[in-house]
């Protein structure tokens, strides 16, 4: 187990590499001029002159080669010094600690709230002997599917702040007053929601159902029921570890889309996370900035795959098998195979 | 079936929502639209716009609420924009218009508690006229030769020529040198902590969330009557709506479509001097005709655009300076007949489909914006529509902004903003003198050049007696009248939602986005 693990970290560690490189040359090559923004932002929005944008240019060191950059950003990056804002000259590693933290909090919040939410109304879809309860998870888990989140997040705040006034609409607090672990629940609870029922909570439910689903009339789970086992215990150890594996390697997957949809959410409830600073800085062509977080965001992608590949390699036995060292390239069991398996 | 661990996870979760949403402790909001937020002499106000820096030295003459209310200058603007004084109580200025003299309060102190002395102004000066590029408000000092400092609450500029908008430009926030000296003007942490002698001193900021201000004893007008503001930055424009309705805030910036939807707050809507218009690039030879610009302006009816864009939060623009005290300009009048007139006679027909032509070729141009501006795209596309009616070949095109960017010189005609309530010259020297062209690398984006105009500017600098300013500026705006550089569009007005219990602040022609609505915050109160 050691060593596919180590294996797989360098790959992983080779994939952030290629993806700072990539990210270093797209920006290079689009479009624009970063020193110009700079001038611009200081100058209320009005043009600077191209001889001060040639200065600029020169301080912040944009006329050498892009190797040559490349370089010095790296061996700068590998003592953790990500360089400054060109929009506010401060470390960008101080904007990354002051953002970070709350994008984490908001997406594992999310993720948490939509794999439990997703479990439980998987799991009711899958055992229910009622067609019209079965029917309604599918309606609900087609119409979440493909409710966008800013959709969601504009209904909710609708909901819960504009009608009810139940919730506050933004932010991790009131201004300028201690943030409360409970006052920072209230403040989580729409943003969290928004983000976790958007599109991935109806593939969600629908990978549960139909993973947990196939296998409850399978041989073995009749087998286990007419050895007289708890329900409780069916249901755990013959449907839900196996019937899970699916889901769990999509969860994984999906942590980078719904991270950058936590992006668009923090936007609307002015959480003051990465996404904002993202955005401010993609607008402003703070490309350091702009490195950074697309650099921590591949970096959790990657992360998050490495976990749901071990979390996968716990649940299914067979991807713990020598010379498997990645993922079954069909994710769904079959029932047959499980039982035998076994 | 074995149902209940999933309904004991599904009850478990909603009551937890539950419980989030109803053990609001009063402050959080919950307070439904019209009852009174916490007070304590606090104002949260929500905004759009947030700096990148508080040095009021990398700001021009347009600085955001926390700059504003954290620094002060030798000299304000009143509610009429007149220049009165500030920490200088009074100076004199030579005959000649060549040298200052400034006297300084006595007992001025910084928000860190030394004293505000006549080094701290020679430092502000030289700095942000050394910082060139950098400072946005070094052209104001290009003609100071000397600036001394012969005791500690005098300070003494030298000029090498009379510049009328001196008073004006010294509302420039002095800077502190015991802070300062030695580092950049880009200091980056200044920008973060800044130190000022204003009525407010910054206590806490949260990049994306808020900045937190509170009354500074020592503001040499005594404390204020507020005891803290809180600048909250929320960009979403429903949010801050919403925020609004939900008690989050108790005052916000709002975009005109919102203002009928505001209960229970009071609407404080003030003129600005930021207008809509649409530039000729004046390279292009097509534009050459004046009178095909005099007809263009007779072909845009400005009321409906005002009407239909900002929905009356703003007034038809009949030139640069409407909003300040030199307005003369005549403008231009919705005129079908003048259209036609104007083009026959400078040699156009109209072709089969109704267009203007010469020589076989319509006068077929683009009309573009930066894209991402959604108000100027409004404009552009109304414009342009009525511009069509009236028989010109336009081609609506919003350009992204950093297209534009690089295409300032290939550009046709463009709708721009400008315009700053302050001294004259500051809003028009730049946009309008030929020597401030686009290929000189001054901000006149349209090449502009108009001998008379040229001269009224310079008069308008040059001399110190109001009577002669005022007539250069008539002069100015005549000869924009006779051969205009913009088909001018709108002035925009600003509108602020505050709490109905809340006195003090007073109507000013403000700047762009608004800028300028806390000018006199160090008199709000609660009653």
């Amino acid at each position: 187990m050691a060593l596919p693990l180590i294996r797989r970290a360098a790959t992983a560690l080779a994939v952030v590499a290629a993806l700072s490189v990539v990210c270093f040359a797209l920006l290079d090559a689009a479009p624009g001029d970063p020193a110009a923004s700079v001038l611009e932002a200081r100058n209320g929005g009005r043009p600077p002159a191209a001889a001060d944008v040639a200065r600029l240019r020169a301080d912040m060191g944009l006329d050498e080669p892009l190797p040559v950059r490349y370089a010095r950003w790296v061996s700068a990056a590998v003592r953790g010094d990500l360089g400054t804002s060109y929009l506010t000259g401060r470390p960008v590693t101080e904007t990354l600690a002051a953002t970070a933290p709350w994008t984490a909090l908001l997406t594992a919040a999310a993720t948490l709230l939509s794999a439990a939410g997703a479990v439980a109304v998987g799991l009711v879809a899958a055992l229910t002997r009622r067609a019209w309860l079965r029917r309604a998870i599918d309606g609900l888990s087609f119409v979440l599917g493909g409710l966008p989140g800013f959709v969601a997040a504009l209904l909710l705040l609708y909901v819960f702040t504009a009608a009810t006034g139940l919730l506050p609409s933004g932010g991790v607090g009131r201004p300028g007053e201690p943030v409360t672990p409970y006052r920072l629940l209230t403040h989580l609870v729409l943003p969290a929601t928004a983000l976790a029922f958007g599109h991935h909570f109806g593939i969600y439910v629908r990978l549960v159902a139909s993973g947990v689903g196939r296998l409850r009339d399978a041989p073995h789970v009749d087998n286990a029921r007419a050895r007289g086992l708890p329900r409780r215990v069916v249901t755990t150890r013959h449907l839900m570890r196996p019937g899970l594996v699916p889901f769990t390697a999509r969860l994984g997957v999906s942590v980078g889309t719904l991270l950058t949809g936590a992006y668009t959410t923090e936007v609307v409830f002015s959480w003051p996370g990465m996404g904002r600073q993202a955005i401010d800085a993609a607008r402003g062509q703070d490309y350091p900035v702009l490195v950074a977080v697309v650099l921590v965001t591949g970096l959790v992608v990657v992360a998050a795959n490495l976990a749901a590949e071990l979390v996968v390699a716990a649940l299914d036995p067979r991807t713990r098998a020598p010379g498997r060292p990645s993922m079954p390239t069909d994710p769904h069991p079959t029932p047959g195979e499980t039982a035998h398996a076994r | 079936m074995h149902r209940r661990p999933v309904l004991t996870a599904l009850a478990a979760m909603s009551v937890a929502v539950v419980l989030a949403a109803c053990g609001q402790d009063g402050h959080d909001g919950g307070q439904g639209g019209t009852s009174a937020p916490a007070r304590d002499g606090t104002l949260t106000y929500a905004l759009g716009d947030e700096p990148e820096t508080f040095n009021p030295g990398l700001q021009d003459e347009h600085t955001d609420p926390v700059t504003e209310l954290v620094f002060r200058g030798l000299t304000r603007r009143d509610a009429d924009n007149k220049v009165v004084p500030a920490l200088a109580e009074s100076w004199q200025i030579a005959k000649d218009g060549r040298s200052y003299t400034f006297r300084l309060r006595k007992g001025l102190t910084w928000h860190d508690g030394k004293p505000v002395t006549s080094d701290d102004v020679a430092f502000t000066i030289e700095t942000v006229k050394a910082a060139g590029a950098d400072s946005p408000l070094a052209r104001n000092f290009t003609a100071v030769t000397s600036v001394t400092a012969p005791d500690a609450t005098t300070v003494r500029l030298e000029l090498e020529r009379p510049f009328a908008p001196m008073l004006d430009a010294m509302a420039m926030a002095v800077l502190p040198k015991h802070v300062l000296n030695g580092k950049k003007i880009t200091d980056p942490d200044f920008g973060r902590q800044p130190v000022g002698a204003g009525p407010f001193r910054l206590t806490a900021y949260k990049p994306g969330q808020y900045a937190e201000l509170r009354a500074f004893g020592g503001y040499y007008e005594g404390a204020p009557g507020l005891e803290k503001i809180i600048i909250k930055y929320v960009p979403d424009d429903s949010a801050r709506l919403i925020q609004l309705a939900n008690g989050e805030v108790d005052a916000a910036n709002l975009a005109p479509q919102q203002a009928a939807k505001v209960r229970g707050k009071r609407l404080e809507v003030y003129p600005t001097a930021d207008y809509r218009a649409l530039m000729f690039n004046l390279t292009n030879p097509r534009f050459a005709d004046k009178r095909v610009r005099q007809a263009m302006n007779h072909a845009v009816d400005r009321d409906a655009i005002t009407e239909s864009v900002v929905l009356g939060y703003g007034t038809p623009a009949k030139g640069p300076l409407d909003t300040t005290p030199y307005a003369s300009a005549p403008g231009f009048a919705f005129n079908p007949a003048r259209v036609t007139a104007l083009m026959t006679e400078a040699g156009y027909a109209r072709d089969g489909q109704g267009l203007w032509a010469r020589n076989g070729s319509t006068l077929r141009f683009e009309l573009s914006t930066f894209a991402e501006d959604s108000l100027r795209v409004a404009i552009l596309n109304v414009a342009a529509t009525q511009l069509r009616q009236q028989g010109f070949d336009v081609v609506p095109t919003p350009r992204p902004r950093d297209w534009v960017r690089r295409h300032w010189s290939d550009l046709e005609v463009f709708v721009v903003g400008w315009g700053t309530p302050y001294d004259p010259d500051t809003s028009v020297y730049g946009p309008f003198h030929s020597s401030e062209a686009l290929a000189e690398g001054g901000s006149n984006f349209g090449s502009y050049d108009n001998p008379a105009a040229d001269k009224a500017l310079e008069d308008g600098r040059g001399t110190l007696d109001p009577d002669r300013r005022k007539a250069a500026y008539d002069a100015f705006q005549q000869a924009l009248q006779d051969d205009p550089p913009f088909v001018w569009i709108s002035y925009l007005k600003a509108i602020n939602a505050v709490p109905d219990d809340l006195t003090g602040p007073r109507q000013r022609t403000l700047g762009h986005h608004g800028y300028g609505f806390f000018w006199n915050a160090e008199t709000w109160r609660y009653r």
